[in-house]
């Protein structure tokens, strides 16, 4: 008899703990992923396979998906090919550059383990600009610069 | 260390005039770079010269060159360097001069960048066994030589700086790949050379000018959390200072709208992009994986590390072929069963147009609102109160597009209750210029600069 499974797990949205954005390479898409957190990144690598994203995405019939690792920035990013219905020129679709897929795949659903790791890979950083705190310098501003380019005229 | 100071005006022809005016009046730039050619803009402005030998290039820049004038008077340091000249650099590069002259500023050298159209020598390259095959199906060019408008080559960087040592104030190419507008002004500037010494450097410029191509995209612009805070309306287009090593900033004017932090720039770094590790220009070849992005606050980003390795000996070429026709319209649908009402008006249109005799080589409906710009993905079961119908075809018969424009009114009439929105008229016919990317040995281009006056 199998034991029943009693590892607590919770659903979310990918979009709960990273951000991305998607543009086109003429027929191909790519959408970088960027995970909030170093946690959630390393569920994302585990989670977010090119075969998953395929299959998320398989209305778009996609002849291939590419998945490349761009740790420096916890990123994923997916190239997936001949999704966009012959590339900006000759798509009859609304959205011929891929541009929506980003918020589109941001929507696909996870099953984490519910043992605390979702806050650690939720966004932490203020989401208000102005909540940046005001008084880190800013060392390579114009004007605290010692030097300035040669051809600098009276401005 | 020496630090120079470039910004990006302008990041797709049809971006926001006023970005550029606002851009000099507060970034304290040294060198103001416009971007105006998308993919296939190059074969639209083909077409245009074709009708007009004086014109084929991007006219936006001449107002947008205008509106500079009293600030250029003031802002003695600035440089411009655009590829607005799409296929006509000489043309473009004489306005310029005309309208130069005409506010006093006769003292501006204008340099012109060519040798990226390969089209008034394509038969003799393909003689010579440059096939130009599709990057991706790997058909020879012959397959649609006799369809062809366009093909211009990505020059890189060395011709913006051999511009600028001979004195140019503004740059004006053709096709240039886009980030080398950046690297052009850095190379200069440092006195950096193109050898293996230098990678590290170009790369970085690279990624500088990679960054700031799209304009706002870097400064809040797609931004997943922008909101009302963020004040896209008053939105800072990007400044890149890059430092004598190759490490830079990005940042935008102080007080503008907009932001720029780690995930803006983390966004940016990968928008476009294929394998992150093997980003190819036709200066380098940069690793994206290399660079550390630091979030300074203040919208200030310090990016350092990127590393590049030499560039490869082909020029990527962008091919456009006439392709046909097309056109998408549309109509509003309100009430109970919109989407199945709307799906239907859209065989319905179909089907009357085929019982006319008009069958189509392509054809698409879309039902926007009820998730079918992404296919598939929306969690379904809701019931939107409206939605729009669009529906769009191709056929290289023009009269046959032309036929299905006309079917969109009888609708209003003729379909369901609560059609509505016919209010933009018969949706315009376009010619479908299609893409066909290629290499080409550097060795069989030789790219020129030219100095006006």
């Amino acid at each position: 008899m199998t034991p029943p499974d009693i590892t607590p797990t919770q659903q979310i949205r990918l979009g709960e703990i990273a951000h991305a954005r998607s543009g086109d390479k003429g027929n191909h898409a790519n959408i970088a992923v960027l995970a909030y957190t170093d946690e959630g990144y390393a569920i994302l690598r585990r989670v977010l396979t090119a075969e998953r994203v395929a299959q998320y995405f398989a209305s778009l019939q996609p002849s291939k998906v590419e998945r490349y690792e761009v740790p420096n920035v916890r990123g994923l990013n997916f190239v997936l090919y001949d999704v966009l219905d012959g590339g900006a020129s000759r798509s009859l679709r609304s959205d011929s550059q891929g541009k929506a897929l980003a918020v589109a795949l941001l929507q696909m659903p996870l099953t984490l383990p519910a043992d605390g790791d979702l806050q650690r890979c939720r966004r932490s950083a203020p989401t208000d600009p102005k909540g940046f705190p005001p008084s880190v310098p800013t060392p390579w501003r114009r004007e605290n610069a010692e030097e300035n380019i040669e051809s600098q005229g009276p401005v | 260390m020496r630090r120079v100071r470039i910004g990006n005006g302008c990041g797709f022809w049809g971006d926001n005039l006023d970005a550029p005016v606002r851009l000099v009046r507060d970034g304290q730039l040294d060198y103001l770079t416009l971007e105006y050619l998308a993919e296939l803009t190059m074969s639209i402005l083909a077409i245009q010269k074709q009708k007009n030998p004086n014109l084929g290039y991007a006219t936006d820049f001449l107002d947008v060159l205008r509106s500079l004038m009293p600030l250029l008077r003031q802002q003695t340091q600035l440089k411009i360097v655009t590829n607005a000249g799409g296929m006509n650099p000489l043309g473009c590069a004489r306005a310029a001069w005309d309208l130069l002259r005409h506010h006093q500023l006769d003292n501006w050298r204008i340099a012109v960048v060519q040798g990226d159209d390969l089209m008034p020598r394509l038969d003799a390259l393909l003689e010579e066994g440059h096939l130009l095959h599709h990057l991706d199906t790997g058909e020879p060019l012959t397959a649609v030589r006799d369809r062809v408008v366009s093909a211009n080559v990505y020059l890189g960087a060395k011709p913006i700086v051999e511009a600028l040592k001979q004195g140019a104030r503004l740059v004006i190419t053709g096709r240039v790949a886009d980030a080398s507008l950046t690297v052009g002004p850095a190379a200069y500037e440092f006195g950096w050379g193109f050898g293996a010494a230098d990678f590290d450097r170009l790369a970085s410029a690279t990624v500088a000018g990679h960054l700031i191509e799209c304009g706002a995209q870097v400064t809040g612009g797609l931004w997943i959390h922008a909101d009302e805070q963020t004040r896209l309306e008053e939105v800072g287009y990007p400044i890149a200072e890059i430092a004598e090593d190759g490490t830079f900033i990005i940042t935008k004017p102080a007080g503008s709208g907009g932001i720029v932090n780690e995930e803006t720039v983390a966004e940016q770094l990968l928008y476009e992009v294929a394998d992150p590790r093997a980003y190819y220009t036709p200066d380098v070849v940069v690793d994206f994986t290399s660079v550390q992005l630091e979030d300074q606050g203040n919208d200030v980003v310090t990016i350092r590390g990127a590393s590049g390795v030499t560039a490869t000996d082909t020029y990527k070429v962008s091919i456009a072929y006439r392709d046909g026709y097309m056109a998408a319209g549309t109509l509003v649908i309100v009430g109970p069963q919109a989407v199945s009402k709307a799906q239907l008006s859209g065989r319905i249109l179909l089907e009357r147009l085929r019982q006319a005799g008009w069958t189509y080589q392509r054809s698409y409906v879309e039902v926007l609102g009820a998730g079918d710009v992404v296919p598939g993905v929306w969690p379904q079961g809701y019931e939107p109160p409206e939605v729009v119908l669009r529906v769009a075809v191709h056929d290289p018969r023009r009269e046959a597009v032309e036929r299905f424009t006309r079917e969109f009114a009888p609708l209003v009439t003729s379909g369901f209750a609560g059609t509505t929105g016919y209010t933009t008229g018969r949706p315009p016919v376009r010619e479908v210029l299609s893409f066909w990317p290629a290499l080409i040995a550097k060795s069989a281009v030789t790219p020129q600069v030219e100095l006006l006056p």
